[in-house]
């Protein structure tokens, strides 16, 4: 296992990656400048890999999702970078190419499931409209045929293509985007937050029906979303952004077990356990503006273990073993986030013993600012 | 759809005529102080040159025939029957004959002009509307929105005005009024056709002019909206065609909000169209009405209202009945 120097993840074996994306830059022209909301971010995607993106709102996932079906619009373009998927670059094709790549190669499940589908056709027609742009050859009984097909793939009774939008359920709408993404069998899905109307059990049975097509049709899929419990139990590769850039991306279990920057470390810390009642650990403080980044690195206003380095350097990526990449300054400190942890955890819990000496009972406030 | 909403839906048109028919019957009987009949009689005899001394014998016998001599409650009656039958009475004016033939002679007049205006503008202006706000149209077409905007500002009989004033007064394209030449006689050869066309242009022309704008202008900020929608950007995500886009998506739910609109400024469309007959000369409903004012032909003008009314009732009938089939969403199902 191994990551390049522009901090990729990737297994070892052979294979080539079905989603590459290298340096991929998206720029907002606002009144107030110009804001990179997608700063150099690289990934490789392989296939039958589940890759999660996790990042605060306004940390550029949707906006890595936009530039991946190259749906930014203005005042947003992508001002750099390449999308590849398989052998066909993205980012070179003309607007009719991309059109048509749209769904066949690289496929959506949109984050609004409740209002992505059109309210006043039926749900036949929603699927047949993506099957005969994209397969013009399809006679109308395989067209019919097809679109039973997928709506049996979601699980979804054929008699559900007859219906409107507004006579489904929240979970069944999302179902039906399903079936269009996988209608084609893409090579790449791109699921934006794709339960985040729904439900915790719906939830879950979406994102089984999702695992499952995956795993049946062999797709690659970038997973986006804030839930960290989630993307946990999808995803099988795991980056984390911050400010438009890349933090940290790596295997999920590396990352849970060793973090190596503080983001995914207090990203990570803030989950509730079942150990520590009461006691919610967040991240103090909120996502710099992009227009307004701080010098070096971006997390260095919130982050724990800031050095003097931080302010005046952006950190490099710096590759870990397992195809695990962070781009923190800590790497090149003996130790570590490892390190530094332990350290600030030993000093807690000395801090601890000594207030409970005295009778206070509660810890004082700590640095990563829990409360309860 | 339930055949229940039906039955109460066309019930409830009924009960809309009933409604008016009987303002229809009250509002005349509520004018006192003038009374149309001494007036008219007065009229004719003056025209006559004498004033006749058995005036009020004539005033008499009139009311009998009118049927206004009988109590109230028995004329409401026997006006309700009369108006199911489509039987509005008979003119003042152009006495004994019945109001429903003026209206029926005038009707395919406006009935022709007010049908193609209509249509013409609506769909210009919604196409248009929808292109303006479509960013892959061309650009050209933004530079329409300035003259919608002025043309949509100025009300129908002042456009007409202007457009006599240039088309038929000074250049003398178009003939200055009227529905077919002076002298002709109606008739449905070709030539006379292309005559009827010929006057009907620009009667219809300031209609479109004037209502194009309209149109186009909620239909643009209707697609502005509908482009923000989640539904917008999922359809491009599946890599349909712009136009596929433009038309089953966009255009499709933008509509949606512009028939509405439709329904409710058909009566200020019929109104409208009035105007513009009277400005044109125009042998239409309008021009009948006008005329009716200013001779003070009370049944002929009763009988025009009512009639406008039955029709815009009709019409909304039809369009509400038609509504689920746009929009699905809508099924008058109870909850």
């Amino acid at each position: 296992m191994s990551a390049d120097s522009t901090g990729r993840s990737g297994v070892a074996s052979g294979t080539k990656p079905v989603l590459s994306v290298t340096d991929l830059c998206v720029d907002y022209y606002t009144d107030a400048g110009r804001l990179r909301a997608c700063d150099h971010v690289s990934f490789n995607l392989y296939p039958g890999q589940r890759l999660g993106l996790v990042g605060e709102s306004g940390s550029g996932k949707s906006t890595i999702a936009l530039a991946l079906m190259r749906m930014i619009k203005p005042p947003g373009r992508i001002s750099g970078g390449r999308v590849m998927v398989g052998d066909d670059d993205l980012t070179a094709m003309s607007d009719n190419e991309m059109r048509s790549a749209r769904m066949r190669l690289i496929g959506m499940v949109p984050q609004a499931a409740m209002s992505a589908l059109n309210p006043v056709i039926r749900i036949r027609a929603q699927i047949q409209d993506v099957l005969q742009v994209h397969e013009p050859n399809l006679t109308y009984s395989q067209v019919q045929a097809r679109i039973i097909e997928v709506l049996e793939a979601v699980e979804l009774r054929p008699e559900v293509a007859s219906l409107y939008p507004h006579e489904l359920s929240g979970g069944m709408k999302q179902r039906v985007c399903i079936a269009i993404a996988v209608a084609l069998r893409p090579k790449v899905i791109i699921a934006d937050e794709p339960t985040s109307a729904l439900d915790v059990i719906v939830q879950r049975q979406v994102m089984e029906t999702i695992g499952r097509l995956q795993r049946e049709m062999n797709i690659a899929v970038v997973l986006i979303g804030h839930d960290m419990g989630l993307m946990a139990q999808f995803v099988d590769h795991l980056a984390v952004m911050y400010a438009g850039k890349l933090a940290e991306i790596g295997p999920t279990p590396t990352l849970f077990a060793k973090p190596n920057h503080p983001y995914t470390h207090m990203l990570i810390s803030s989950l509730p356990t079942l150990g520590q009642k009461g006691v919610f650990r967040g991240i103090p403080g909120i996502t710099p503006s992009l227009l307004a980044l701080p010098t070096g690195c971006y997390f260095r206003t919130r982050c724990p273990y800031v050095m003097d380095v931080c302010s005046s350097q952006a950190p490099t990526q710096v590759a870990f073993d397992g195809g695990h990449v962070a781009s923190c300054h800590l790497s090149a400190v003996p130790g570590g986030l490892t390190g530094r942890v332990e350290a600030e955890r030993d000093a807690e819990a000395t801090l601890h013993s000594a207030s409970a000496e005295k009778g206070t009972g509660e810890a004082g406030p700590n640095k990563t600012g829990g409360f309860s | 759809m339930r055949t229940g909403y039906v039955v109460q839906r066309i019930l409830l048109f009924f009960a809309i005529m009933w409604l008016a028919a009987t303002i229809n019957f009250v509002l005349p009987r509520l004018a006192t102080g003038r009374d149309p009949i001494r007036e008219q009689l007065i009229a004719q005899s003056m025209r006559g040159g004498f004033m006749s001394t058995s005036m009020e014998v004539m005033v008499k016998e009139y009311r009998v025939k009118f049927g206004l001599d009988e109590p109230l409650p028995k004329q409401y009656v026997t006006y309700l029957w009369n108006t199911l039958r489509f039987d509005l009475g008979k003119s003042l004016t152009n006495y004994p004959k019945a109001v429903m033939n003026l209206i029926g002679e005038a009707l395919p007049w406006t009935l022709g002009i007010v049908s193609f205006a209509i249509v013409t503008s609506f769909t210009l202006g919604t196409i248009l509307g929808a292109l303006i706000a479509w960013p892959s149209a061309p650009r050209l077409l933004k530079f329409t929105v300035p003259f919608l905007l002025t043309f949509s500002a100025v009300p129908f009989y002042i456009l007409g005005l202007i457009l006599i004033y240039f088309f038929a007064f000074q250049l003398k394209w178009f003939p200055i009024g009227g529905g077919y030449p002076i002298g002709t006689v109606p008739s449905f050869t070709f030539g006379f056709v292309t005559k009827l066309v010929y006057h009907a242009m620009l009667p219809s022309l300031s209609m479109i002019l004037a209502s194009t704008g309209g149109w186009a202008l909620g239909m643009r900020g209707m697609m502005v909206t509908i482009q923000g929608e989640d539904y917008m950007n999922y359809a491009e995500a599946k890599g349909l065609t712009d136009s596929r886009i433009f038309f089953g998506y966009g255009v499709r739910n933008a509509m949606l909000p512009q028939t509405t609109g439709l329904a409710l400024s058909l009566g200020q469309l019929i109104a409208g169209a009035g105007l513009v007959e009277v400005v044109f000369g125009y042998p239409g409903i309008g021009s009948l009405l006008g005329q009716s004012i200013t001779q003070f032909d009370y049944t002929t003008i009763y009988g025009i209202v009512f009639f406008l009314i039955v029709t815009l009732g009709i019409v909304l009938l039809v369009l509400d009945l038609l509504y689920p089939l746009i929009d699905p969403r809508i099924n008058y199902e109870q909850a």
